[in-house]
């Protein structure tokens, strides 16, 4: 009996003066939203962090919105990421934190340098509190001042939550951007015979912003965000950018896209299809000499907009062979350009190597080392295949 | 009928007993005058059926001719005391008793008033009978006697208490009954050695062998048909007198989440409530914790929007979540208790009172957030539940509450651990109460499967008569 | 072998993503290196551990054979117990000191062992399922995010020589073997060894093979092997719903008790052994004795820091002092027991007699 009450008042005693180390309370955090990673000509690391103004969005309640900014910026500096957060979290008035943080921003001085990219790689994975499914963008070094002061987030209050959501929505609808998360970098970063690719965005001027959620008055805001894109990596560092119909070819062969948008011109008028529910279908192989690979592009069509025909001059089967033939031809130049680019780069970006590796492990055992060079002389025979398998509402033109 | 000797004297004897008795008014010592010769008669007022009494003892003996053997005028079986001690024994607890030339005959008249049979206010069922037991124990022997029509069904009777003599009587089914748990029983209320029972609960704590666990391995119902049920799986039942609360021993954990009327609804239904009646006791006890401790270590966890509105309804409020929350719950039992002192009539008001003005006011004020409220809230109303484990689940929920707040969510795993270390090593007369994890019994624990299935009894109980159907 | 907290499996030979073709080779090393002490079980049924070395190989060597055991457990309960309050340590509260965190590991072990191996079952029927079932449920919600081209090329990589290596070391670490042995003991006459001990192998080969193969096909094997607690950043990328997201709060609310209860197994199979050797002790000091040798242990920075415990949980020393322990010593003990058939037998009978009149006599002690 008196043993179980000295196990009783020790355990009471730890208990109530532990002081709860490592408890914060909710009221002390400092969410973070977005962060841009930069450096300066000196080498001196710089973070940027977006931070959320919790009253200003806030409940019903509390009354949020207003003329309150929905997040404020905050600054740091040092010789490396942590030194520079540790400058930041020096002048806050809370804690930050860190496990909410939507995207990561990387400057391409940042990305330009291999050695800042392995930096920051090993930063992110060594600190127990960053996770890794932020988003991972590029941003162009004129770009970082003006976006979290000047620019448009529709219909969410920060960069941050824009973003995110956008990826996530129009992941399904659009293929012309990507969403690639902090781990899928370092994957791509560490397996071979794939090169990473993260996603990009530039700022684009506008005058007509509908009223805002941010917080910042209307003549503050002179951009809006175009997120389309890639930007590409070899060995640690950024080479180049892919617009977003490549994008569109990117996420085919990764099998990432679901679906997207061909025009075919007809004399004055043009026909306008969607694409669904692509399949690449990719044999790799090596002669010796050279890697050699058969990709086949299969996918569905479906009729948006027919350009106007005459019914009695060609027959309806023979319109839709001509049209099919024709947009089959377009997407096998658009993907032997898109490939060309990354051969050009010297970036095997599309996992090309990875492929041969799972599918001839033999001669992957040769050639791995030079991938590289390998990859730069390899033959691409692209095929597209692709079937009109619906037309919408009606199945003759409007007009007659 | 036989004579004794220290009765033929009747003045002597009226003397005897008047001094015995100390002059009690209730208690009548009547000389009457036979056909033959005086008489005795005793009785006590308020326990004896009068008319009963005038009809078949007193008129008798007042006008038969029975030739000095007095049992046969009167109308009525009785039985012989044996001495005087047996005699007061049997006076006092309300038997007729008529003495004469050497014979004191007992007569049992007994009739008085007690509570009509009603429905347990805290045993509300939406299906099954409403019956319940009163404090008379001859009723509820015969309520328990006709759920049961069985030879097999005993009743031992006990008195226990130096003083009060209460009637305790143990109730069982000779072969299927588990014959350790009744030797167990008979041993530990024959060692009650204490002035008065009244309560069936003092009992309860007499025979236990963890005076200091939160859980008692001792069921406690109203109700017959529970009881019924319960002893037909191999358990035994003291019904006490004076009390409506019978106890049936042993009871397992999972029967805290068990109720009557599970075995009277359809198959989902009953697994069903019985599946709500486990979230609701996992809500109870660990809910503030889990909450102080995902908030404080695992923030991550909520959504961001969620969080975001968090954040700025906390900033408004000076003390910490970990405190906010004690203090409610604190208000709680406070609430709790003052309800169930208040007359009927002003119960519900002050309850309203309490919890929606107080709460309102507080959170209006800037002394707790709504989240804590919310929180609160749903502990609150999923206690009720489950009104045996009321003493556990309190504490409990402060010591996950303590737990959660200094050290996360391994404080809760820890706690968890050792909470179910410590309910696993209660054992109740040989028992352990945390045993139904075995296939068979998993039928009838967490969810019920159709009566048709359950053919066997729980297995530690009834060991050596599992089957109870074919 | 401490799978769930850091997969020692990852970073065994072949190196590369066919790890789970070693698990999966593993198991039939599992049962060739289980054999020796099934054996022994099987036929000293009804010993306990300490009569067991005793009626073979003689009181003196046996005593000695009992204590090398129980440091066994002595080692195990101490690097289990660092392994995941280091993991704690880094994860969730860098700031929370080790006493702490100590503290609240080693009550509920050591109240846990105190009471006994009919508690420790019946919290195992509770805690064993509930982990199970996290297990299947992450894996299910992680199957959006799970790439398949991680696995490939399936098995072309690795030579065979490589894959039976690395099962050997796996199926060399499992020393939950012990844990069987000393428990046979308190099973019920009829409970058939065989058939649970095949039946555990494979409800714990399937799980340990589900959780590896959604961490590999998810973080991939670059990244897995490189993580101190690769199932724990599975679980980080899962997401349940939409909005929910980052919940491996639940994957450790079901991780801690688990840990808990393995260790209160090892710390009540040392006291349980140490009291059958010393019978003037109860088994309940010894409990608190090596609670309070284990703290002092944890407590040096030596031991407990993040490189040691890589030492010790790597190729180069678990896999051959469990090898030593669990597999050499019994195959010398049945080879004993072959040469010295006759005299072992009559030793066995003597001693199970003893035990049967020993439970006779107080089972009929009345309560």
């Amino acid at each position: 009996m008196k043993k179980m009450f000295l196990i009783f008042a020790l355990v009471v005693i730890i208990v109530s003066t532990a002081g709860c180390w490592s408890s914060t309370e909710v009221k002390n955090l400092a969410i973070v939203s977005s962060v841009i990673y930069d450096m300066d000509d000196e080498n001196n690391y710089l973070i940027k962090l977006n931070i959320v103004n919790p009253s200003a969005i806030g409940s019903a309640d509390t009354g949020g919105g207003g003329n309150k900014k929905a997040g404020i910026t905050l600054d740091g500096k040092g010789k490396s990421y942590t030194e520079a957060l540790n400058d930041v979290s020096a002048n806050v008035d809370r804690r930050l934190f860190a496990d909410h943080n939507k995207v990561r921003f990387l400057t391409e001085k940042v990305a330009t340098k291999d050695y800042a990219v392995i930096n920051f790689l090993d930063f992110i994975m060594r600190d127990a509190l960053t996770d890794e499914s932020a988003l991972f963008v590029v941003i162009r070094d004129e770009d970082k001042d003006k976006l979290y002061n000047s620019t448009a987030t529709g219909l969410s209050n920060l960069i941050g939550t824009f973003l995110d959501e956008l990826a996530t929505t129009q992941q399904k609808y659009c293929s012309s951007m990507t969403h690639i998360t902090t781990l899928d970098f370092i994957k791509a970063n560490y397996a071979d015979g794939k090169e990473a690719v993260a996603g990009t965005l530039f700022l684009e001027e506008t005058d007509n912003i509908p009223s805002q959620n941010s917080g910042l008055e209307d003549q503050e805001i002179q951009y809006k965000i175009v997120y389309e894109g890639l930007a590409l990596f070899k060995d640690y560092s950024l080479v180049g950018y892919m617009n977003g119909k490549e994008t569109e070819i990117y996420n085919i062969l990764t099998k990432q896209a679901k679906t997207g948008i061909v025009t075919i011109p007809k004399d004055e008028d043009f026909a306008a299809l969607t694409w669904n529910k692509p399949k690449a279908i990719i044999k790799a192989s090596y002669n010796g000499e050279n890697a050699i690979f058969d990709i086949k592009i299969e996918g569905e069509l479906t009729i948006d907009k027919m350009y106007i025909y005459n019914t009695s001059e060609e027959p309806f089967s023979d319109i839709m062979k001509t049209l099919k033939k024709e947009v089959s031809e377009q997407m096998k130049t658009r993907t032997s350009a898109a490939i060309t680019k990354a051969q050009d780069y010297g970036s095997d970006i599309f996992g090309f190597g990875a492929m041969l590796h799972a599918q001839n492990p033999k001669a992957w055992r040769i050639i791995a080392s030079d991938w590289e060079v390998y990859f730069k002389n390899a033959t691409f025979n692209v095929e597209c295949d692709f079937k009109i398998n619906q037309q919408g509402e009606i199945n003759k033109p409007f007009i007659k | 009928m036989q004579q004794v000797e220290e009765f033929k004297n009747i003045n002597g004897l009226y003397d005897k007993l008047k001094q015995a008795f100390n002059n009690s008014f209730d208690i009548n010592i009547e000389k009457i005058k036979t056909t033959e010769d005086t008489a005795l008669l005793i009785y006590i007022e308020g326990l004896t059926d009068k008319d009963l009494m005038d009809r078949d003892i007193i008129t008798p003996i007042k006008t038969l001719d029975f030739e000095g053997n007095i049992g046969n005028a009167i109308k009525t079986t009785y039985k012989d005391a044996e001495d005087f001690n047996d005699l007061i024994t049997k006076i006092v607890e309300g038997s007729v008793a008529l003495c004469y030339n050497g014979y004191a005959l007992i007569i049992d008249f007994r009739k008085w008033t007690t509570r009509s049979v009603e429905s347990p206010e805290a045993e509300n069922v939406t299906r099954g009978p409403r019956e319940g037991f009163n404090e008379d124990l001859v009723t509820n022997t015969s309520l328990l006697r006709r759920k049961i029509r069985n030879a097999g069904l005993i009743f031992e009777k006990y008195k226990i208490g130096r003083q009060s003599n209460t009637a305790v009587v143990i109730a069982y089914i000779g072969g299927v009954v588990n014959e350790d748990i009744l030797a167990k029983v008979r041993k530990r209320l024959g060692e009650i050695d204490i002035d008065i029972i009244l309560e069936s609960g003092s009992i309860e704590q007499y025979i236990e062998r963890n005076p200091f666990s939160t859980v008692s391995g001792i069921g406690l119902t109203q109700k017959p048909d529970i009881v019924a049920a319960r002893i037909l799986e191999g358990r035994v039942a003291i019904i006490c007198d004076g009390t409506p609360h019978v106890l049936t021993i042993p009871e397992l954990f999972i029967e805290n989440i068990h109720s009557s009327e599970d075995y009277y609804h359809r198959t989902f239904f009953a697994s069903f409530l019985r599946a709500l009646r486990m979230i609701a006791l996992f809500i109870s006890i660990l809910l503030p914790g889990l909450s102080v401790s995902i908030i404080n270590f695992n923030a991550e966890m909520l959504p961001s929007t969620f969080l975001i509105s968090l954040v700025a309804l906390s900033e408004k409020t000076p003390f910490p979540e970990a405190v906010e929350i004690f203090f409610l719950i604190l208000m709680l039992e406070l609430l709790k208790e003052s309800g169930t002192r208040l007359p009927k009539t002003i119960g519900s008001a002050v309850s309203i009172v309490g919890a929606l003005i107080i709460g309102e006011a507080a959170v209006r004020a800037g002394l707790v957030g709504a989240p804590t409220v919310i929180i609160v809230a749903l502990t609150a109303v999923t206690s009720f539940i489950i009104p045996s484990l009321n003493e556990f689940t309190t504490i409990y929920r402060l010591v996950f509450l303590a737990l959660g707040a200094s050290f996360g969510i391994i404080g809760i795993g820890a706690g968890i651990a050792f909470m179910l270390a410590q309910l696993s090593s209660i054992n109740s007369f040989g028992v352990p109460i945390m045993s139904f994890f075995s296939k068979r019994e998993l039928k009838d624990s967490m969810i019920r499967f159709p009566l048709k299935q359950l053919k066997y009894r729980p297995q530690n109980i009834a060991k050596n008569n599992i089957k109870r159907a074919n | 072998m401490f799978p769930y907290t850091f997969m020692p499996v990852l970073n065994t030979y072949p190196y590369n993503q066919d790890v789970w073709a070693v698990l999966v080779v593993s198991l039939f090393y599992i049962v060739i290196f289980n054999l020796p002490l099934l054996f022994i079980m099987i036929k000293f049924r009804g010993l306990t551990i300490n009569e067991i070395f005793d009626t073979i190989s003689g009181s003196a060597v046996g005593k000695a054979l009992s204590i090398i055991y129980v440091l066994l457990f002595l080692m195990c309960y101490s690097a289990c117990l660092m392994v995941a309050l280091q993991f704690v340590s880094i994860t969730l509260m860098p700031s929370t000191p080790m006493w702490a965190l100590l503290f609240v590991a080693i009550i509920p072990i050591t109240y846990i062992a105190i009471k006994g191996a009919g508690v420790i079952g019946r919290l195992a029927t509770f805690i064993v399922p509930l982990i199970l079932i996290t297990i299947i449920v992450f894996a299910l919600a992680g199957i959006k995010m799970m790439e398949f081209d991680n696995l490939k090329p399936i098995l072309a990589d690795s030579s065979f020589l490589d894959i039976n290596l690395g099962a050997m070391y796996t199926a060399a670490r499992f020393s939950e073997i012990s844990i069987f042995l000393v428990f046979s003991y308190f099973l019920r006459k009829d409970a058939d060894i065989k058939k649970n001990y095949f039946l555990s192998v494979a409800v714990f080969a399937v799980f340990i093979l589900i959780m590896v193969l959604s961490t590999l096909l998810v973080l991939g094997y670059d990244i897995a092997s490189i993580c101190y607690n690769p199932y724990y950043i599975f679980t980080r990328q899962v997401q349940l719903y939409e909005s929910l997201e980052k919940v491996q709060a639940l994957n450790l609310f079901v991780w801690f008790p688990g840990t808990l209860l393995k260790l209160s197994i090892y710390c009540f199979m040392a006291a349980f052994v140490l009291n059958r050797m010393f019978k003037k002790v109860s088994r309940k000091k010894f409990a608190i004795g090596l609670s309070a040798l284990v703290y002092i242990i944890c407590s040096i920075k030596i031991i407990n820091n993040t490189e040691f415990l890589q030492y010790i949980g790597s190729d180069r020393f678990f896999p051959y002092v469990i090898f030593a322990i669990c597999f050499v010593i019994p195959l010398i003990l049945v080879a004993i027991y072959f040469m010295r058939k006759k005299k072992i037998n009559e030793k066995l009978t003597l001693a199970l007699k003893k035990n049967n009149d020993e439970q006779n006599s107080e089972a009929s002690l009345p309560s």
